[in-house]
């Protein structure tokens, strides 16, 4: 016959929750614990305590997700030091669709651990494919200006929109995968 | 006289007649530089005499300074006098109160007509004159009658009027002074309570009997010490551009007979909608496209400063706030804070103007960026449409001669594609390396090997299409071993170059005569013969002439490979969705193409025979590489070997009609552009005289201020731009003389030189004719 946690045992396990970041599992005990006859006032003092310990681990978060939201920015700007050909097409689709989005969608996986795999592929396709994006508007611009010759600006507002769009939509499509698959599910 | 004090808002402000007299934050600057510097440069000051300034503030100012022994005031106004023993007297110190001072409440006019003895400093501190009454204490006699009260070291201090709102009554008035004998400095001071009643900055004179001048003022030793004025600075505020200058030397006197400053002292009406002070900026634009005219920004500049200034911005907050109630609280606190924001602050400052021309300003900085990035697109005027800037480059098409292929000048920079011609007809038609199509051009002639045989073996020649109609005339004379075979030229290397489908090169003499240019050989051709005229004698100059333009436009075009490579590495595969992705596809490939033919064209050259460069004696005038004109009008021609030929061109069409009809067309061309070239030098010439016209009065200009300024080397005076010593400018003028000379000597060398090769041609012309 299985053991029925005590409310201290489910204050500790909600402790334990927390600590480890996953604060919806730690309400969910603290309520099991209030439920359970435990302390209004001890309950009070506990969520205060969780909250706190949360909002301390979101400002971290945001911290590292900035961290993260600059990786594929710096690796576009890397990759920007020089035109597409100079790095031969191939090494530079490889950088561009493979290497920065996966090393993204990695970091974002570690930070964002205990996210769902919805939530971290929207969060990587959005950053790197925004990154991609801006690699590629200014690059387009910048080799389009180099060329004296007019061009209509509506065509070049759709063919550029074109390229950005397509590679937006497969860089952001390879970081959000690997986001998925770097995912780190956090345990109860 | 309507005198009011306002003592609002902590301050001590006085009208006279309407007139702001001083403001108590900033009257000091004004009193300070009115009286301590003449004080300073007067000698041993001990009696001085203050016309006007009755409320004492001026008197303060002179009190201050050390061996005042005596001071007579003397103001009409009993009403100021009176505001000064006690409405003002803390301000100026209790001064009228002073036992050293005499105080008169008198017409100033009747003070001097009685007043005895002399005075070390005399201060004129009237009021800005609105009658003709009031003018008669600015007139010449008033100041006649001053310098008999003045000692020898003394010195008059003026209170005048605004250089900067009345230019003319400010020249006017210094010069008013100077014709009743003072040696005049000017000066102006900006202050601000005046800058914000709309006065501008403020100007006075020192008036003295010996000479004063700039450098009075920069090395004013002032024993007090100055509350608000910059004394140090004052010297620069002395200093007035040219047109200053010569208005002041200009302007009419004011006399009790002549009152001419009465009308000068309308303040200058600027319109309300033209940009104020923004003309100096609006000239600034560059102007690089035939589209982009001055008249064409002032009328954006009036545009721009009409729409702001015409919002009443006034009367938009109340008319909002007539409907306020039905507007949010917090939007109505907000509100509230803009209209009184705009009512305390906006409007005392002036109107929405100086909003304008900031505005204005701002915009005209956007634009003239814009317009150096982009010159066809800036003005909001799009990219398309005829006059592209980029066809300043000179081009002339083609048809121009050089007389030397070798001395052609420096080719111009490379510059990017801006035509067409590289998407659709290359290939068809020749196209140069902007991408600018020309009309095609199909010649006939045998591969160099037939020279290497020892013959030409009968050249054929014709122009499939050229000149649209086409000659027409096919091959002729040919030999029994083959056809010429049939080349097109595929690229405009220069006006006179051109780059053919093999690699061989064409420079077109005139429209009967090219030279071809097939390894190392150099062949005279004809358009109406089928064989070559001659072979000539390949000048390693010319040969390096061409390779090195030739390299110069490879170099442009692997640019512009570049680029398009670039561009199409993003964009390249969206070909199939985009025409102008493919049409960009097929420039590309074209552009590759040419550089792979001008490397085989480059391969092709060869190289020059060994030996020296032809010594041809320089009185020959040269007709191509090979061919000159002798001052016997004997035609000499260079073959491979560099033997020359000599042709009569009186017997020359008997005797090698097609050879006469190539020479004959060239000399007319020839002929047509020297004469081009002698108008184009009297018209410099003409031009010199006028800068020299100029450039003498400037320097008799520089020379009589130098004079009249007692030959002091420290005198400055506006050079262009600059404001340098007249000593230097007098030098700069000189030089400019100089090289002026310099260029007329040159000039007429070249032009002589010219007359007498085209008088040459017209006579071998004429020789060649009969």
């Amino acid at each position: 016959m299985a053991q029925v946690p005590q409310p201290n045992q489910e204050l500790a396990v909600a402790h334990a929750c927390a600590e480890r970041g996953d604060f919806d599992q730690a309400f969910h005990h603290l309520e099991i614990a209030a439920l359970q006859g435990v302390n209004p006032g001890r309950i009070a003092r506990e969520r205060v305590w969780i909250e706190s310990i949360q909002r301390s681990h979101d400002r971290a978060r945001a911290e590292h997700l900035a961290l993260v939201v600059a990786i594929p920015f710096l690796g576009y700007l890397f990759l920007s030091v020089a035109e597409p050909p100079a790095y031969g097409t191939v090494v530079w689709a490889g950088l561009a669709f493979l290497l920065v989005p996966v090393v993204s969608g990695f970091a974002l996986s570690r930070v964002l651990a205990g996210f769902t795999r919805t939530a971290l592929f929207l969060r990587g396709f959005g950053i790197v494919g925004g990154a991609m994006a801006c690699y590629t508007v200014f690059n387009i611009v910048l080799t389009r200006t180099r060329i004296a010759e007019a061009i209509d600006p509506g065509a070049l507002f759709m063919i550029g929109g074109t390229v950005v769009l397509a590679f937006a939509i497969g860089a952001g499509l390879v970081a959000g995968v690997f986001s998925m698959v770097f995912a780190r599910k956090v345990s109860a | 006289v309507n005198v009011a004090l306002d003592r609002s808002r902590g301050r001590t402000v006085l009208y006279i007649d309407g007139n702001l007299q001083f403001d108590s934050l900033d009257e000091r600057i004004y009193h300070e530089s009115l009286v301590l510097p003449a004080l300073s440069m007067a000698s041993r000051p001990r009696r001085v005499l203050i016309c006007g300034g009755g409320d004492g503030l001026a008197l303060r100012e002179v009190l201050r300074f050390p061996g005042i022994e005596h001071v007579d005031l003397v103001d009409y106004s009993p009403e100021v006098l009176g505001m000064a023993a006690n409405e003002l007297s803390e301000l100026n110190g209790h001064s009228l109160a002073d036992p050293r001072v005499s105080v008169h409440c008198a017409d100033a006019w009747r003070f001097l007509e009685e007043a005895k003895g002399t005075y070390e400093l005399i201060v004129c501190d009237f009021t800005f004159p609105t009658s003709e009454e009031e003018a008669t204490v600015f007139a010449n006699e008033w100041y006649e009658r001053l310098k008999t009260l003045l000692s020898e070291g003394g010195t008059v201090a003026i209170n005048g009027v605004s250089p900067e709102r009345t230019p003319g009554a400010f020249a006017c008035l210094v010069r008013t002074v100077r014709s009743a004998g003072f040696a005049v400095t000017p000066y102006r001071v900006c202050i601000p309570s005046f800058r914000e009643a709309g006065y501008g900055c403020w100007g006075f004179l020192i008036a003295a009997k010996h000479r004063t001048d700039l450098t009075v003022l920069s090395e004013l030793a002032c024993p007090v010490e100055t509350l608000q004025a910059d004394l140090p600075a004052l010297s620069r505020g002395a200093r007035f551009c040219r047109a200053y200058r010569k208005a002041m030397r200009e302007a009419p006197i004011h006399s009790l007979a002549n009152p001419a400053l009465l009308p000068l002292l309308q303040p200058i009406q600027q319109s309300p909608v033209d940009p104020p002070g923004l003309e100096e900026l609006i000239r600034s634009i560059p102007a690089q496209h035939p589209y982009h005219t001055h008249e064409m920004i002032e009328e954006l500049a009036r545009q721009v400063c009409g729409t702001i200034a015409s919002i009443d911005l006034k009367r938009l907050l109340d008319e909002i706030w007539k409907r306020v109630a039905e507007l949010p609280a917090r939007l109505r606190e907000e509100l509230a804070r803009l209209r009184e924001y705009v009512q305390s602050h906006l409007f005392q400052r002036g109107d929405l103007q100086e909003w304008s021309s900031r505005l204005f300003a701002a915009l005209l900085i956007v634009m003239t960026l814009a317009n150096s990035l982009a010159p066809d697109n800036a003005f909001g005027k799009g990219a398309h449409g005829i006059g592209h800037s980029s066809f300043s480059r000179g081009f002339a098409g083609e048809g121009a001669m050089h007389g030397s292929f070798a001395s052609h000048p420096p080719y111009a920079e490379p510059s990017a594609i801006s035509g067409s011609g590289f998407r659709s007809s290359f290939g068809q038609t020749p196209v140069d390396i902007y991408g600018q199509p020309y009309r095609s051009r199909t010649y006939f002639y045998y591969h160099s090997s037939y020279y290497d045989g020892g013959y030409y073996g009968g050249g054929g020649y014709g122009g499939g299409a050229y000149g649209g109609g086409g000659y027409g005339n096919g091959p002729q004379n040919q030999q029994s071993n083959g056809n010429p075979d049939t080349h097109q030229a595929l690229f405009v290397a220069d006006d006179d170059l051109l780059v053919m489908d093999n690699g061989d090169v064409v420079i077109t003499l005139s429209d009967d005569g090219f030279l071809l240019v097939q390894g190392d050989h150099l062949a005279l051709m004809s358009q109406a013969s089928t064989k070559p005229i001659t072979e000539l004698y390949l000048q390693p100059t010319l040969l390096e002439a061409v390779r090195q333009q030739i390299l110069d436009q490879q170099a442009t075009a692997r640019g512009e490979i570049g680029t398009r490579r670039d561009w199409l590495s993003w964009v390249g595969w969206t070909e199939s969705l985009f025409p102008q992705v493919r049409q960009d596809q097929v420039e590309l490939t074209n552009l590759r193409t040419l550089d792979r033919k001008l490397s085989s064209c480059l391969n092709n050259l060869g190289q020059a025979k060994p030996g020296d460069p032809l010594d041809v004696p320089s009185d020959r005038v040269e007709m191509f590489v090979g061919g000159y004109l002798a001052p016997d009008l004997s035609i000499e021609l260079y073959d491979p070997s560099g033997k020359k030929t000599s042709y009569n061109p009186s017997r020359l069409s008997k005797e090698n009609p097609a050879l006469a009809k190539v020479i004959r067309s060239v000399l007319t061309k020839m002929s047509s552009e020297l004469q081009a070239d002698v108008k184009s030098n009297d018209h410099d010439l003409q031009q010199l005289d006028q800068d020299e016209a100029s450039t003498n009065r400037d320097l008799a200009e520089y020379n009589q201020i130098y004079a009249s300024n007692g030959y002091d080397p420290s005198y400055t005076v506006d050079y262009g731009t600059d404001e340098i010593y007249v000593t230097d400018a007098i030098a700069r003028t000189n030089q400019d003389l100089a090289d002026i000379a310099q260029q007329r000597a040159q000039l007429q060398t070249d032009r002589t030189n010219a007359v007498t090769d085209q008088t040459r041609m017209s006579l071998a012309l004429d020789q060649l004719a009969l």
